[in-house]
């Protein structure tokens, strides 16, 4: 069923979070109440305005050093969509390169590529990732590159099986006739059309790169301590639940909103650009 | 096997990347002469092919290296923590079907009712949800508020419950869209329309016929959750404080244990490569049309 936008009331929802949730990102230090680093221990832990004993001046509470909650969400939006869409950049230009090589070249390449895909795909993929943040050391840039090249090497499978059903194809063959260099044919003939399912997938990675990110900090493996994230907020709320509940509620539902906006999206996107596509993803 | 050599390789090379592994090992501040000396003992002044040739003769004959901390072997301290891994794996395993199975099953056969829109909503919803998040609200929920359930900790059934529970939701979740898709695609084919046709009772069709034929897909898919509730694992312990491998290796990280965490991590790829070959034989078995490489077809 190809259905616009217009008329898929899901695939809207899904949009409108994941635009709220990058003019948080981008706009977070204008938009934020509060400094989201800013102190203070006389008003620490102060539930959210409608429960009792909040106010207005922190809607969504405090924490145990007296930061405003909201603040601190808001901010923690930029980590998350930095890695998530840089770690897909990443992925995509991982997976194009493997992939196209893999899929339009064959013999060799393709057996050696493979490999090296079947090794890297048999480590759960929060593993591998651990595995490197520890090793290596945590910093964003870090995990931009660790998860963006794990999840490309995933996506190098599906765009050699895609390059494969389109390199056999007649107009391929004439072009090459012609004498176009391969990287031309590659480039300008075989990607754009496989570019639908480039961007399907690049979508639903976008949202296991939030959920990988929002586990690395949980763990405490992800960002820099001064850095306000998702998964870190849970991290230290997790000693204070048996006194203050209402404290985990927020930075979690941030985090599944955020992934539920990018499915919605990336189904309505799937449904929309190739309904044949359900099959070949997940 | 390929494979299981490449993973050497891989966690080899990614252990040799973070440059000097005595900076790893040591504590800060640690004098030149116990640099060297330490150096010395890994046998880090040889050659890398050497070095790796070496890894791998330890590999065989079981001998991981040491754990700094817990001054064991290493292997001893992570397959002490295996079974309590295997435990909560095997669980969540357990929910994943008895949740995920009986709600595609319904989705599908009440196609676009209200029970078939619910479950598809809270599917849906179970693959955006963080499994330390949904872990931190079953402690709110059962331990703190209701006291049902212990809060962590490993012991008796009850410890049990809501880790397995976190960590098979995500699964839970994929199994059912799945296989509710899977289940309306093979709904529609001709022999069971047929069947219907016959006279069987519609619980028949769909569980004798429908049913056999729409799981092969599951399987596969299902086979990579299980494997992927290995990696899940590890932050679902850390919640639950669930003295498994996952937990280990977050806190060997903090530790500074590397042989620990390499160890551990080498065993979890080891059971993600059994688990995959386990599952392509199921898939053999159950749909004879797909042959095992090597076997012919």
């Amino acid at each position: 069923m190809r259905r616009s936008l217009r008329t898929s009331a899901t695939g809207t929802v899904g949009l409108v979070i994941v635009l709220a949730v990058l003019f948080c990102a981008i706009t977070a230090d204008w938009i934020s109440p509060y400094d989201p680093l800013e102190q203070n221990i006389e008003r620490k832990l102060q539930p959210p305005a409608w429960l009792k004993g909040g106010s207005w001046d922190h809607p969504l509470g405090t924490d145990q050093l007296g930061r405003d909650i909201l603040s601190r969400i808001i901010h923690g939006s930029r980590v998350s969509m930095l890695i998530s869409v840089a770690g897909t950049a990443v992925a995509i230009a991982v997976g194009v390169l493997l992939g196209s090589v893999s899929g339009y070249y064959g013999g060799k390449a393709d057996a050696v590529i493979m490999r090296f895909v079947d090794v890297i795909l048999s480590f759960p993929f929060i593993l591998l990732a651990i595995f490197v943040v520890a090793v290596i050391g945590p910093g964003i840039l870090n995990i931009i590159l660790i998860a963006g090249f794990t999840s490309g090497v995933n996506m190098a499978r599906i765009i050699r099986g895609e390059i494969l059903g389109v390199k056999e194809m007649e107009y391929i063959e004439a072009i090459r006739s012609v004498g176009a260099r391969d990287g031309t044919i590659i480039l300008k003939h075989i990607l754009p059309n496989i570019f639908n399912v480039l961007i399907v997938m690049a979508t639903l990675e976008m949202a296991q790169l939030i959920l990988v990110e929002s586990s690395l900090s949980f763990l405490g493996l992800g960002v820099p301590a001064e850095v306000p994230t998702w998964g870190k907020m849970l991290s230290e709320f997790r000693t204070l639940i048996l006194s203050d509940p209402w404290i985990a509620v927020f930075p979690g539902l941030a985090i599944t909103l955020t992934v539920l906006g990018i499915n919605l999206f990336g189904d309505w996107l799937r449904d929309y650009l190739d309904p044949k596509l359900n099959q070949t993803i997940k | 096997m390929i494979v299981l050599f490449g993973v050497t390789l891989v966690v080899f090379v990614i252990l040799r990347l973070s440059g000097d592994p005595v900076d790893l090992y040591l504590p800060p501040g640690a004098s030149p002469e116990m640099v060297e000396r330490y150096r010395e003992a890994l046998g880090l002044s040889e050659s890398i092919p050497v070095q790796y040739a070496k890894f791998l003769q330890g590999l065989f004959s079981g001998d991981l290296g040491q754990s700094y901390y817990y001054n064991e072997p290493a292997l001893d301290v992570v397959l002490e923590r295996f079974p309590a891994t295997l435990e909560l794996t095997a669980a969540s395993v357990l929910v994943t079907i008895i949740i995920g199975v009986p709600a595609g099953i319904v989705a599908a056969v009440m196609r676009n009712s209200k029970t078939d829109y619910l479950i598809r909503v809270a599917a849906l919803l179970g693959q955006c949800v963080p499994v330390f998040w949904i872990g931190i609200i079953l402690i709110i929920i059962f331990a703190v508020k209701l006291h049902w359930l212990p809060t962590s900790g490993r012991g008796t059934w009850e410890h049990l419950v809501m880790p397995a529970f976190a960590l098979g939701l995500y699964s839970a979740a994929t199994t059912a869209r799945l296989l509710r898709s899977s289940m309306l695609e093979v709904m529609n084919k001709e022999y069971v329309l047929v069947a219907r046709a016959k006279g069987l009772s519609k619980a028949k069709v769909v569980l004798k016929h429908a049913l056999k034929n729409a799981i092969s897909a599951v399987i596969t898919v299902l086979g990579l959750h299980i494997a992927g509730l290995l990696g899940g694992a590890i932050v679902t312990e850390t919640v639950f404080a669930w003295p498994g491998i996952g937990r280990l290796i977050v806190q060997s990280i903090n530790n500074r244990d590397f042989t620990v965490v390499q160890t551990a991590v080498m065993l979890i790829a080891l059971c993600y490569v059994v688990i995959n070959l386990l599952v392509d034989v199921c898939y053999a078995l159950i749909n004879p049309r797909v042959k095992l490489h090597g076997r012919g077809g």
